[in-house]
């Protein structure tokens, strides 16, 4: 039996065409395996820091200290509720400002098509970036809320509220910015937006009695209608990206 | 065996019809796509490249659908877009870093293949200065360096040679020819010449439709026998440049006009059947060029 195989085997002809070519694929499977490589959740996040523009987390960062500043001299000073509130709510509308411009960058820049074909694409790289500077807006807000809470009459849920509601509005006024429209000049457009939304933020100090109890239920459903408002947007922007319209025609 | 396969893709803009039902299937080698401004190339790119959603129809690589397949169909895939995008104060290096990491290169080997690839297109000794300050080229060059950054085994370049100079252009076909060895290359141009050298097949559009597909050769051989040259004065000259497809024009020293003619009869008396070349051949199947129709 051991006689025969050996024969066997004298009497296999190796074409080295074919030998070669299998080798070959050999030699192409091997080398895209060294290629291929999942980066883990915090590789994603720490190669992301490092690009995120200085200015936008740098104003992020400052918008949040200047906040822990304000509280502390507040506290000193002995400021009223509605020194807590007008300010704070002004902050609230700002925040978004930042996170916005830092995703609307690959859009100015004309690198939305490039950075959407990628393996970590916008989509991914835009959560990505929404979750840390979203990091930073849980940090504020909770300073916020516990100084206003700790300072005032209004409990941290009412304070909660009073500073989404600024929040929500600007986020979902910018958002409708971006999405709605094209062209040049939309970054400044998106800022003046949240400047304008932090003004509006200000109206109801004119009148001190629409930070009462009475009213509370007013602010309530106006949190209601800018979260369904805000909600959309973000949807439409969703759409916008998987369909490519984003990507390709701004 | 890699395989990309477009099965009835199409793509409407609300009336406009950009992609209608295309078929075909790339494999391994150098295509190129030839096609007039609003034939539907770069949206066929950039569906092609996952970008851009089909209306209707399927892109599959393999058996699945590259939506589908998500980051590992992107994984496999080296793009440029027609527009290159860029931050004008990333310095080249930092710039193919970034989307070296956004392209998941293992990091052991991404430092080396960011040098490795400026080198190879010329851009090491830029490498640190900021983006807004290269040339075009360079920034064309750049491109075409960051879409290889994941040793992609497709490669989508849209109007990759607009912008480079004829040296570059020349290097740019040999880097081509050698990538289309081991990997499936699908390339757009307006410049016939760039196409005809490197690819091994073209695809003609025209309309949104694929209206010719074949290596060179039978490309060219549909402009067999409708290809004439011809002498005329300068006035009859212009009226033939009115009625037919002149794909070459070249004023003579005794104040004649040669005329290279792309017509299915002779166009003047006297004008001699001469071989076509791929240019003729593709103002043949566009019918472009012709005020007045004449192919």
């Amino acid at each position: 039996m051991k006689k025969k195989e050996r024969f066997v085997l004298e009497e296999i002809q190796i074409k080295e065409e074919q030998k070669q070519r299998i080798l070959q694929n050999i030699a192409a499977e091997v080398e895209q395996k060294h290629w291929k490589y999942t980066p883990s959740l915090w590789e994603i996040f720490k190669g992301q820091l490092k690009y995120i523009s200085a200015f936008c987390l740098g104003g992020q960062a400052a918008c949040m200290l200047t906040v822990i500043l304000l509280l502390g001299y507040f506290q000193e000073r002995g400021g009223n509720t509605l020194t807590y509130l007008g300010v704070f709510s002004v902050a609230a509308s700002y925040v978004g400002v930042f996170l916005l411009m830092e995703l609307s960058r690959s859009r100015d820049y004309g690198t939305m098509e490039l950075e959407q074909s990628c393996y970590l694409n916008l989509k991914q790289v835009w959560c990505i970036k929404m979750i840390l500077f979203g990091c930073l807006d849980f940090v504020m807000f909770t300073v916020m809320i516990l100084g206003i809470a700790g300072n005032t009459s209004c409990g941290a849920f009412r304070s909660m509220v009073y500073l989404l509601v600024p929040f929500v509005i600007s986020n979902s006024a910018q958002l409708w910015v971006f999405t709605m429209l094209r062209g040049g000049r939309r970054e400044y457009l998106q800022m003046g937006t949240g400047i304008l939304a932090g003004g509006v933020s200000l109206i109801p100090l004119s009148n001190p009695q629409w930070y009462s109890m009475e009213y509370f239920g007013i602010w309530v459903l106006a949190l209601a209608v800018s979260l369904g408002f805000f909600t959309r947007e973000a949807r439409q922007i969703y759409h916008k990206l998987e369909e490519g319209e984003i990507v390709c025609w701004s | 065996m890699l395989e990309l396969r477009l099965d009835r893709v199409s793509k409407h803009y609300k009336q406009k019809i950009a992609v209608d039902s295309l078929e075909f299937t790339f494999r391994k080698g150098v295509y190129g796509l030839l096609g007039a401004n609003g034939a539907g190339k770069t949206t066929l790119l950039r569906m092609m490249a996952g970008v851009l959603k089909p209306t209707a129809g399927e892109i599959l690589c393999g058996q699945w659908e590259i939506g589908k397949m998500g980051g590992e169909y992107r994984a496999k895939l080296g793009y440029l877009p027609q527009e290159f995008g860029y931050y004008p104060n990333f310095t080249p290096q930092r710039y193919m870093r970034y989307l070296a990491e956004l392209k998941a290169v293992p990091p052991d080997i991404a430092e080396e293949r960011v040098e490795k690839l400026l080198e190879y297109t010329g851009l090491k000794s830029v490498a640190e200065h900021k983006i807004k300050s290269l040339s075009g080229g360079m920034i064309r060059r750049l491109g075409i360096a960051q879409s290889l950054l994941n040793h992609p085994e497709i490669l989508i370049l849209d109007e990759p040679t607009s912008g480079l100079d004829p040296r570059e252009r020349i290097r740019f076909r040999n880097m081509m020819s050698a990538l289309g060895r081991e990997r499936l290359v699908l390339l757009s141009s307006h410049i016939v010449a760039d196409i005809e050298f490197i690819a091994d097949e073209i695809l003609v559009m025209k309309g949104g439709r694929l209206i010719q597909t074949g290596n060179p050769d039978e490309i060219r051989k549909n402009a067999e026998g409708k290809v004439w040259e011809c002498l005329a004065f300068p006035e009859e000259a212009e009226k033939l440049q009115q009625r037919f497809a002149v794909s070459n024009l070249k004023n003579m020293e005794d104040g004649k006009v040669s005329l290279r003619i792309v017509s299915d009869s002779p166009p003047a008396k006297g004008a001699a059947a001469v071989s076509p070349n791929l240019e003729d051949a593709y103002l043949y199947l566009t019918g472009s060029g012709a005020l007045n129709r004449g192919v």
